[in-house]
C-alpha cells in the first residue's frame, strides 16, 4: 500500500459478521483519516437518536495515509465515536505501536458495531481475522490482559478495557500496548458496553512511499528540523511535559483545588524537575519517533511504569491539593491498569473534594488526601460507593448532590491543567471544544506562554479568534494524518503535507491540508448540532466566568468568554447562533451535509 | 479606532521593514484579519511611520467604505485570506530578492540559515503587476503551499499567524538573496557542505 | 570596616532568582541571588558568577537571549513588559525558564 491501504474491517458483533468494504478515495482524499475520517464516518453511521451505550453506538478506530510508513511519529492513531461522558462526538487519540500494527494487517479503518451476547475479543493475523471467546479475560487488568494476550512490542499489539469499560465508567478509556491510552470521553465504556474486551493485531504489510527520493528527502529534513529545535531534542525527552508544571504555575494560570486558587503551592514537587530527579527511570520513544517524551517512573513500592505526564500530575497534584509525588505516580499507575483517563479522573475526584468540603456530600473526604486517592480510583472502576458517583463523571457527580456548577467542566468534558482566567485564548478553546474541555485541540500554550511560535498576551482577548481557529484546524489535520503533535513544535504543517505528498504520490499543499483541518472541525460542529448542542454549551463553568483569581499574577481576571466568542464565530464564518453558513459548508465540500445542519 | 495593541504591532513591525530596507518610504503593504474583517494599511502611508488613522477596517466582500482608502492591492490580501489560513500579511520590496527574481523561476537558499526555514521560494509572473485579479489569484494560489512568495520583479508577499511571523520570512528571503548574490560577485564555485540540497527546488 | 554607600546600594538590590529546568542543573541549584536595575544586568551578573549557566542564557558573548529562554517579572512575561530592558526591583519576583514544552 502506498499511503491509504483502501480497505476498512467492518465487524458486525450481534452477528459476528465480519466484511472487508473498499475505503472511498474521495472521501479519503477530502478527511484523509484518523480523526477526520472517523467523523465523516460517524456522521452516517450514528445520528442523534442513538445512545452512546446501545449496540447501535459504533467504535470506529482509524489510522491515517501516513501511518507505519516510518515517519517520525507515524505510529499515532485514532477512536471515534459518540461520548457517553458528554453526548457530542468523540475523537481520542493515542500512540505507542497498535495504530502501527493495525495498518500493517492491510486495513485503513476498523469499525464495530453492535454488541456480542458474552465477553469476546477481536483477533487480526495472518491467519486473518477472529471473533474469540474473551470470557477468561473478563474481570481482569489492562496490565494482566495486554500480557496474557501476548503483547510484544512491535510485533503483536494489545488494545483493551479493564474492569472500567467493562463496568460503563462514563470515563473510561481504552488502553493500547499496556499504558498508552485513548483516554478522554469514555471510549472505554463504549466498548464495554459491546462486551468486546480485546483487538488484538498482527500484521506484515509495509506502506511503502510512492515517491522514494521525496520521502528520504523528508525524513532527513525533518530529522534536522527536530534535533535543531531545543524542545524537541532537548525539553521532551529531558524532562518530559511535565516540566510545564511550573512555569504554567508561575503565571497564575495552574488550577489547584478545583479551580478555586490559580497557583499551588507545591507545583515544584510535583513537576518535570522532581520526576526526573526523584522517581525517572529512564525516559522511552513511540514507534519510530526520535522525541522519546515518554517517562519510565519507579514509585517507592518498587512499581515502575509510564508516566506521570503534565496534565496526569495535575489532576492528581494541585487539582487535588496533592503535593505527593510518589501517591500521584501510584494513581496514574492504578488508572493504567484499570483503564480510566486520568485527566477526569483527578479532576473528579477533586470535584467530589470541594463537594465534600462544603457540606454536599456527606464525607470526611478533603483537599490534599492524598492517601485516599488509590481507594477512590479503585471504587470509581468497580463502582462502590462513592466511586458509583465519580464513575458517571464530575459534572453529574456534582448535579446528584444539587451543585453542577462546582463541577469544572465544559458540556461535561473535565476542564484539563490550565485556568482560562490567566490564559484568555484557552478559555475560548475549552468553551468551543467539539469533544467538551480539551487542550489537544488548539492548545493554547504555545502562544499564550511559551512564545510559540511568537508570544501573544494571554490576558488579551481581541485577535485571539483567529489563532484559536487556526490552531484548532491544525490539530484536527495532525489528528486525521496522523502525526504527534509534539512534531509541530519543531516543524509545521508544511512539512507534514510533503512527506504525505511523497508517501501517497498525489500533491497536497500546506493549505489543503489546513482547509481540510478546518472541514473535520466544521464536520464535528455540524455532528454536535445535529444532536442538538447549541451556543450555549459554548461557554465556561460559573466560576470562572463570574469569580475573580483572587491572588498571584492574574489577580482580578475573570474569564471574558463573551466578545471572544462572538469574534470567534465571524471568524469562522458562522452566524451568531454558531452555526456554519451555507457558503461555507459548500465551500468546504460538506454539502452532504447541508440538508441535515438545518432541520 | 484600531486596538492599541494591535497598532504597536504594525508601527514596530513597519519601522523595522523600513529602516532595513526592506521597501521604500511609502511601498508595500501589511494586513491582519480579525473576527471577520480585515485591517489594512491605506493607500499612501509610510511604511516607517504609520499613525493610528493610516489603518482601514475592512469587510471580505469589501463593498463597505473601507475599500477607497484602503491599499491597492487589498484585492491580493482578501484572496489571500479566502485561500489559506494566514492571519497576517506582509508585502514588501526586498532589493535583492527583486533583482534575483528577474532571471529565475525560484530563489533557493545557499545559506545554512535560510536551507533551515525556507528551501525555496517560488517566483510567480503577473503581467499587470499591480492590484490585479490576476495577481489576487495567481499569489493566493502560491500561498497555499509556501509560507512567502515572489512576484517577479514587484516584491514578495508573506504569511503568519502573526504580523512578527510574516516580516520574518520576508527579513529571512532578503538575507538568503543578499548571500546569493554576494557569492555571485565573489564568482569562487560552491563547496557544497548541505546534504539533499539539490532537492530544495522540488520543495 | 566602613560599608561604602556602594556596597549599601547593592545589598539593598539583591534578589531572588527562581531557576526551572536543566538550569537548575547547570547553576546547581533552583533559585540564585542576583542583583541589578534591569533585567539585563541580573543576568549578566548570574552569567558571570556560574559560567555554566551563562552559556545557556546566551549564546558565545552574544547580548540577545538564546531563543525559547523565557523570563518572567512577577509571572508576566518580559518580553510584554519592557524585554530585557525592564526595570526591577528587590520586591519582584523573576523567574528564568529554559526552552520547554508539554501539552
Amino acid at each position: 500500500m502506498q499511503g491509504w491501504a483502501g480497505k476498512i474491517l467492518d465487524i458486525n458483533l450481534s452477528d459476528n459478521s465480519i466484511e472487508t468494504v473498499p475505503l472511498d478515495m474521495e472521501m479519503a482524499r477530502l478527511f484523509l483519516g484518523g480523526r477526520g475520517l472517523g467523523a465523516r464516518l460517524l456522521w452516517d453511521l450514528v445520528g442523534p437518536e442513538v445512545e452512546p451505550l446501545s449496540p447501535e453506538n459504533v467504535l470506529i478506530f482509524s489510522t491515517g495515509p501516513i501511518t507505519a510508513s516510518s515517519s517520525q511519529t507515524s505510529n499515532r492513531f485514532n477512536v471515534s465515536t459518540k461520548s457517553p461522558l458528554t453526548d457530542t462526538i468523540l475523537h481520542a487519540n493515542s500512540g505507542g505501536w497498535w495504530g502501527m500494527q493495525f495498518k500493517r494487517t492491510g486495513y485503513d479503518v476498523l469499525i464495530v458495531r453492535g454488541k456480542a451476547e458474552t465477553p469476546v475479543m477481536i483477533e487480526i493475523t495472518e491467519d486473518g481475522v477472529q471473533i474469540k471467546d474473551a470470557q477468561h479475560l473478563w474481570g481482569k487488568s489492562v496490565f494482566e490482559t495486554t500480557e496474557a494476550l501476548g503483547q510484544d512490542r512491535n510485533k503483536r499489539n494489545v488494545m483493551c478495557i479493564g474492569p472500567a469499560g467493562e463496568n460503563l465508567v462514563r470515563i473510561a478509556a481504552i488502553m493500547n500496548d499496556k499504558e498508552r491510552a485513548l483516554a478522554r470521553g469514555g471510549g472505554g465504556a463504549v466498548m464495554g458496553s459491546k462486551n468486546l474486551k480485546a483487538i488484538v493485531v498482527e500484521g506484515s504489510e509495509k506502506n511503502r512511499p510512492e515517491d522514494q527520493d521525496q520521502f528520504k528527502f523528508m525524513l532527513y529534513e525533518t530529522r534536522k528540523l527536530l534535533k535543531a529545535s531545543p524542545l524537541t531534542s532537548q525539553a521532551l525527552p529531558e524532562f518530559g511535559t511535565a516540566v510545564v508544571m511550573n512555569v504554567v504555575n508561575e503565571i497564575g494560570a495552574l488550577p489547584t483545588r478545583n479551580f478555586q486558587q490559580s497557583q499551588f503551592e507545591g507545583a515544584d514537587k510535583i513537576s518535570g524537575e522532581a520526576i526526573t530527579d526523584e522517581i525517572l527511570v529512564k525516559n522511552q520513544a513511540c514507534w519510530a519517533c526520535p522525541i522519546t517524551c515518554t517517562r519510565i517512573s519507579k514509585t517507592a513500592s518498587g512499581k515502575e511504569g509510564e508516566g506521570p505526564e503534565f496534565e496526569s500530575a495535575w489532576a492528581f497534584g494541585a487539582q487535588c491539593g496533592i503535593d505527593d509525588l510518589d501517591a500521584i505516580t501510584e494513581a496514574n499507575f492504578l488508572c493504567n491498569d484499570l483503564g480510566i483517563d486520568t485527566i477526569s479522573m483527578g479532576n473528579t475526584i477533586g470535584c467530589a473534594m470541594e463537594l465534600s468540603e462544603c457540606g454536599y456530600i456527606e464525607s470526611d473526604l478533603r483537599f490534599g488526601q492524598a492517601d485516599k486517592l488509590l481507594s477512590l480510583i479503585h471504587d470509581t472502576a468497580y463502582r462502590q460507593g462513592i466511586g458509583h458517583d465519580l464513575a458517571e463523571g464530575s459534572y453529574r457527580m456534582a448535579d446528584k448532590y444539587g451543585a453542577p456548577e462546582l463541577s469544572m467542566s465544559v458540556k461535561k468534558l473535565e476542564m484539563p491543567a490550565y485556568d482560562p482566567r490567566g490564559m484568555q485564548g484557552q478559555g475560548l478553546v475549552y468553551a468551543t471544544g467539539n469533544r467538551g474541555a480539551c487542550h489537544e485541540t488548539g492548545n493554547m500554550l504555545g502562544p499564550e506562554v511559551l512564545a510559540l511560535p511568537r508570544l501573544i498576551d494571554r490576558f488579551a482577548t481581541q485577535g485571539k479568534a483567529g489563532i484559536v481557529s487556526v490552531h484548532q484546524d491544525s490539530a484536527a489535520v495532525i489528528d486525521s494524518l496522523v502525526f504527534c503533535k509534539f512534531a509541530n513544535m519543531a516543524v509545521s504543517v508544511e512539512f507534514f503535507a510533503r512527506t504525505l505528498s511523497a508517501v501517497t504520490g498525489e500533491t497536497f499543499t500546506e493549505e489543503d491540508l489546513m482547509q481540510a483541518g478546518e472541514r473535520v472541525w466544521t464536520l464535528e460542529r455540524l455532528y454536535n448540532l445535529r444532536e442538538g448542542f447549541t451556543k450555549d454549551d459554548d461557554t465556561l463553568p460559573e466560576r470562572l466566568l463570574h469569580d475573580p483569581v483572587q491572588e498571584g499574577p492574574s489577580e482580578g481576571f475573570t474569564a471574558n468568554l463573551a466578545p471572544m466568542i462572538k469574534e470567534y464565530y465571524a471568524f469562522r464564518g458562522w452566524d451568531e447562533n454558531g452555526i456554519p453558513r451555507p457558503h461555507k459548508l459548500r465551500e468546504l465540500g460538506l454539502d452532504f451535509a447541508i440538508e441535515e445542519a438545518y432541520d | 479606532m484600531i486596538d492599541e495593541r494591535l497598532y504597536e504591532e504594525f508601527r514596530t513591525i513597519g519601522r523595522d521593514i523600513f529602516v532595513t530596507g526592506l521597501t521604500s518610504s511609502h511601498g508595500g503593504n501589511m494586513s491582519v484579519r480579525v473576527g471577520d474583517k480585515i485591517i489594512i494599511k491605506r493607500r499612501g502611508a509610510q511604511f516607517g511611520r504609520l499613525k493610528r488613522s493610516d489603518f482601514v477596517e475592512t469587510s471580505f466582500e469589501g463593498k463597505d467604505s473601507g475599500i477607497v482608502r484602503a491599499s491597492t492591492e487589498l484585492i491580493v490580501h482578501r484572496a489571500i485570506y479566502e485561500q489559506t489560513s494566514a492571519l497576517a500579511i506582509v508585502h514588501a520590496h526586498p532589493r535583492t530578492a527583486i533583482t534575483l527574481s528577474l532571471s529565475r523561476d525560484e530563489i533557493i537558499p545557499i545559506d545554512n540559515e535560510g536551507s533551515y526555514l525556507l528551501r525555496k521560494i517560488p517566483v510567480i509572473s503577473v503581467e499587470m503587476a499591480s492590484g490585479s485579479s490576476e495577481m489576487a489569484t495567481k499569489i493566493s494560489e502560491a500561498l497555499r503551499g509556501y509560507k512567502i512568495v515572489m512576484q517577479r520583479g514587484h516584491g514578495c508577499f508573506s504569511t503568519g499567524q502573526t504580523l512578527e511571523e510574516a516580516y520574518a520570512w520576508v527579513s529571512a528571503l532578503e538575507e538568503v538573496s543578499d548571500i546569493i548574490l554576494e557569492h555571485k560577485l565573489l564568482g569562487e564555485p560552491m563547496i557544497e557542505y548541505r546534504k539533499h540540497s539539490d532537492a530544495y527546488a522540488r520543495w | 570596616m566602613p560599608i561604602s554607600a556602594l556596597d549599601s546600594f547593592r545589598w539593598i538590590k539583591t534578589m531572588k532568582i527562581k531557576l526551572f529546568g536543566g538550569l537548575r542543573q547547570k547553576a546547581e541549584t533552583a533559585e540564585l541571588d542576583g542583583s541589578g536595575a534591569t533585567i539585563r544586568e541580573i543576568l549578566h551578573q548570574i552569567s558571570a558568577d556560574h559560567a555554566e549557566l551563562g552559556e545557556a542564557l546566551f549564546a558565545n558573548g552574544s547580548s540577545d537571549l538564546r531563543p525559547h529562554i523565557r523570563i518572567m517579572v512577577n509571572g508576566l512575561d518580559s518580553e510584554l513588559i519592557g524585554g530585557l530592558d525592564t526595570a526591577v526591583g528587590v520586591d519582584d519576583q523573576i523567574a528564568i525558564f529554559p526552552p520547554i514544552a508539554g501539552g
